[in-house]
């Protein structure tokens, strides 16, 4: 979805609708409300002086205002949104139509919600700049958890045959429960073989058997278990090849050093680490592919050195004689680097396991990066195409392109700015909290000639030091381009075994290693990896020339629906170039990265 | 291959909008299954084959240039996606077409023929065939696009029978009514190193555990033609008018004639669909000999090379049933002798559930790296 608004960057907000706290909301509720924004890294806007909707006092934060309208006006958003059934955006326009024509609390309580300001563009527009109240709760900033709450208490019926129909659903719904749990039972009965790993999904539906944990994980791993992906992924070649060269080049900080390797897949980064000269390796995935790990550590000989563990990092346990690692080696980048939320587990890891002096993270730090995309060729393939099937109209199937975000791979001619850094991670010491992150951004347009720019792009880099320290902002990342040789040193031409690196100790090496940087870029001016590009097209495109600003934030967030999937939200608006202070409407997408 | 047909998936409403959770199925108890599951409601899929010009096109031939069969006629389109078949037999004059389909890309669908004017003459129902019912009894002409890769894998066709038996009138035609698997030996060096061998030695390191598995997957990918060293052999001939359920459960005998000297590394499967009852037959082959189509080939890989003369015979047989536990996976096992040897090689192989997510466009094009 979209959403405009004139020349001021507000927030999409919207206040939660909760049935039972309408009546009995006191101060305290509001207390903890204020501490209730924990989902945004940022909450500038929480503690904002603020103007009552209906007399000219202003109060210190949002929350005292409306506590101020409840108590004097009679006045509560809550009600009143619960009673007209308002959504995110009459919500919004019903507190732009208090501002701008100054009802009293009597007519607002008049409104029946089928007033025709109730659906004009107009009052979205806010009447105060930065309106606190339209900035109520960061983490509600979209209307699917409105939508979400009701559909978990469903309306009772309210007639005989809607209940009949209601009841004859449920009672189907319990005898496919039943069907999928006996197809399960006979399933776990049997032996598992490694071609059978697609069917660990026919898990027992759970739908009608009351509330039980939401299972992000089951699809998850079980979809790691096919060969194809494992294939894939070692056969990209600047992912692998990084890793085997940061691993392989310092062997002084492996050897000897205590490695866990977490969501080990075939185990390919902890037979490298082994190679290294690393004392022990624990090789830690919860899928099924960690019984080939096993097999292929045996096949290799190291089995006296890797120890594979099957489990989930959170709840496996190492050795009682192990209390910390020296180095957690982990590929867990998924794509926009964060979708399938791996790092919460690898964070979780280094929280456990990892020495808290000198540990080392491999990977130690990545960066987003986000920038203007021309995009024209994908916006053709993906709308364009709709337009015209055999002569029909078939653009419907287009909607959602603008909803959903696109990986795929876009050329170096396509980058319309120079790279932004939007999120700076350095893992030895991020926390899961501020994976969910809001940064402001500025891109500034490179186009020669006037363009129309119609998507953001968005990758990441990753770095690897021996220190586990960041690198300072200066470093720039390596881009393999295409065709370029990588890692000839260490790479294994026509299956012979890569040459024995001398062992040698001597300072001047270990100096030298301690400022090597090891790193790769999924940009569009590296080779494509397998994770490609994320892009995000623009319902309308920018027109963009040499020196044109754009400039906004990027909100992303773990979905509340799935958290191994994101939602991201974009706010942007242009400015001609650096002179002009004129600034343009801001605009609003919104995106769903899975 | 568009989905009317029975499964034992649990089927979310509108996974595809953010908007709209689906009413049976609450935030908080949907697993990311429910959003896999219902694979074919993901566009990409739809795109793929609408993008398929050979598909799409050879319907279209089919339907339109033959309006005089349709011309007042009524139609069922079974798994009828986005309706484009349907709105094709709408165009070439029947007097109504019913389209079904359970996966919710029917929603779209309702929109699509809206959007072209077409709501008058088409209904669309959402639902299994087994259980919907239908605003008319029976049929003049069934249309669907039921086949699945190496023709019956995820397939549809036996819910396309069950349309034939409980809807087509006793003289209805069947869109298309004829379909052939065919089968050859192929010489593929270079792909079998890469798919195959390749785990054999990973950056120096001894994983031929999972090269057993791999070799048991057959593979979906496009051959050319050069790579062919024999003579293709049709070995299942289906006819829809009077196929039943029980067919697709076969065992047929081949024999491959080599047209070379030659070494041979794998088996290869593909089919031909004809639409017999049109006036100039329309057909199209997913050969490796014809246009490329997202059907591809099949490829079964053998576990060592044959060496073969030319003018020398390669006989066997071929099995294929739905597998015991789960129906959507084919079992399929091949038996094959060289020449005059007695040896019997035997070769089980599985075709399973495909899951598609994020990852599946890049594995679909990952014979490009």
């Amino acid at each position: 979805m979209t959403i405009r608004f004139a020349a001021a960057t507000i927030h999409t907000t919207g206040e939660d609708v909760d049935d039972q706290s309408v009546s009995s909301q006191t101060d305290s509720d509001y207390a903890e409300e204020d501490n209730n924004f924990e989902d945004w890294v940022s909450d500038q806007a929480q503690n904002q002086s603020c103007r009552s909707l209906f007399e000219d006092k202003t109060f210190p934060s949002a929350a005292a205002t409306r506590a101020h309208d409840k108590d004097v006006h009679n006045f509560d958003l809550r009600t009143i949104s619960a009673k007209l059934e308002l959504d995110l955006h009459q919500r919004i326009r019903l507190i732009n139509f208090i501002r701008k024509h100054a009802p009293t609390s009597e007519d607002i309580g008049n409104l029946t919600g089928a007033e025709t300001f109730f659906s004009s563009d107009e009052y979205l527009i806010p009447q105060i700049e930065d309106d606190p109240l339209l900035q109520l709760e960061m983490d509600d900033w979209s209307d699917d958890e409105d939508l979400s709450s009701t559909d978990q208490r469903p309306t009772p019926p309210t007639d005989l045959p809607s209940a009949l129909r209601q009841m004859q659903l449920l009672e189907r719904k319990l005898a496919q429960a039943h069907r999928d749990m006996a197809e399960y039972r006979s399933l776990v009965g049997q032996q598992f073989d490694a071609g059978r790993f697609a069917e660990i999904i026919n898990e027992p539906s759970t739908s009608s058997a009351g509330p039980s944990p939401r299972d992000d994980d089951t699809h998850y791993f079980s979809s790691y278990c096919e060969n194809d992906i494992h294939a894939v992924m070692i056969q990209d070649k600047v992912r692998t090849s990084t890793y085997a060269s940061f691993i392989l080049t310092n062997p002084i900080l492996f050897r000897d050093a205590v490695v866990l390797d977490v969501g080990c897949g075939t185990g390919i980064l902890s037979l490298f680490a082994a190679k290294s000269g690393a004392k022990h390796v624990y090789a830690v995935d919860a899928s099924d592919i960690a019984e080939k790990a096993e097999q292929i550590v045996k096949e290799n000989g190291l089995e006296n050195v890797i120890t594979v563990i099957r489990g989930k990092v959170e709840e496996i346990s190492l050795p009682d004689d192990v209390e910390h690692v020296d180095i957690i080696i982990s590929e867990w980048m998924g794509y926009a680097l964060l979708y399938e939320s791996m790092l919460d587990s690898v964070l979780q890891a280094r929280d456990r396991f990892l020495k808290p002096e000198r540990g080392v993270m491999a990977p130690s730090q990545c960066r987003i990066m986000f920038g203007l995309c021309e995009g024209s060729e994908i916006l053709k393939e993906r709308v364009g195409f709709w337009s015209d099937v055999y002569g029909f109209d078939l653009s419907i199937m287009a909607n959602n392109v603008y909803e959903d975000a696109i990986v795929d791979v876009v050329g170096p001619e396509s980058m319309a700015s120079e790279p932004y850094l939007l999120k700076d991670l350095h893992l030895k010491d991020v926390t899961t909290r501020q994976l969910d992150f809001t940064s402001q951004f500025t891109l500034v347009s490179t186009t020669p000639k006037r363009t129309k720019i119609h998507a953001f792009v968005l990758y990441f880099d990753t770095f690897f030091t021996t220190t586990g320290e960041p690198v300072p902002p200066e470093v720039p990342v390596k881009v393999t381009k295409e065709g370029d040789v990588t890692l000839a040193e260490v790479w294994p031409v026509g299956g012979k075994a890569p040459p024995q690196r001398r062992a040698s100790t001597g300072p001047g090496l270990k100096q030298k290693e301690d400022k090597r940087v090891t790193s790769f870029s999924t940009g569009p001016c590296s080779q494509p990896t397998h994770w490609k590009q994320t892009i995000f097209l623009l319902r309308d495109p920018i027109h963009a020339e040499d020196g044109t600003i754009v400039t906004g934030s990027f909100y992303c967030k773990k979905s509340a629906t799935n958290s191994r999937e994101l939602d991201v939200e974009i706010h942007y608006s242009v400015r001609q170039n650096a002179e002009t202070t004129a600034v343009g409407e801001t605009v609003v997408q919104i995106y769903k990265v899975r | 291959m568009e989905s009317a047909g029975p499964s034992t998936h649990h089927i979310a409403s509108d996974v595809t909008s953010t908007h709209h959770i689906a009413p049976d199925v609450t935030s908080d108890s949907m697993t990311s299954r429910d959003y896999y599951a219902d694979s074919y409601a993901h566009f990409g899929i739809h795109e793929e084959m609408l993008k398929d010009t050979v598909r799409t096109g050879s319907y279209r031939s089919a339907i339109i240039n033959n309006s005089h069969l349709f011309k007042g006629k009524t139609v069922l389109d079974v798994g009828c996606g986005t309706g484009i078949l349907s709105m094709f037999a709408a165009k070439a004059g029947a007097s109504h077409v019913v389209g079904i389909d359970m996966s919710n890309i029917i929603d779209q669908a309702q929109k699509i023929i809206e959007a072209n004017g077409f709501k008058d003459t088409i209904t669309l129902v959402k639902g299994k065939l087994e259980e919907a019912e239908l605003p008319i009894d029976k049929f003049d002409i069934i249309i669907s696009e039921w086949m699945g890769y190496f023709l019956l894998y995820e397939s549809m066709l036996d819910t396309v029978l069950l349309a034939r038996d409980k809807y087509l009138k006793s003289d209805g035609l069947i869109f298309p009514d004829t379909a052939r698997l065919l089968f050859a030996a192929i010489e593929d060096q270079d792909y079998k190193e890469e798919k195959i061998n390749f785990w054999d030695n990973v950056y120096g390191f001894d994983y031929s555990c999972i090269k057993d598995i791999a070799l048991r997957e057959p593979l979906v990918d496009t051959v050319e033609l050069k790579a062919v060293v024999t003579d293709p052999c049709v070995i299942k001939e289906i006819d829809l008018l009077t196929a039943t359920k029980e067919d697709l459960t076969f065992t047929a005998p081949f024999k491959l004639v080599a047209t070379r000297d030659d070494y041979i590394h794998a088996f290869l499967a593909w089919f031909d669909i004809v639409f017999d009852c049109t006036h100039k037959k329309v057909k199209f082959s997913t050969g490796p000999h014809a246009q490329y189509t997202h059907w591809k080939q099949t490829v079964f890989y053998t576990p060592s090379t044959i060496t073969i003369k030319e003018g020398q015979e390669i006989t066997g047989s071929l099995d294929c049933a739905p597998n015991a536990r789960n129906n959507r996976d084919l079992d399929i096992s091949i038996s094959y002798a060289v020449g005059d040897e007695d040896e019997e090689t035997t070769v089980d192989y599985k075709m399973c559930v495909i899951l598609y997510s994020c990852r599946t466009p890049f594995l679909l094009q990952s014979d490009s790296w």
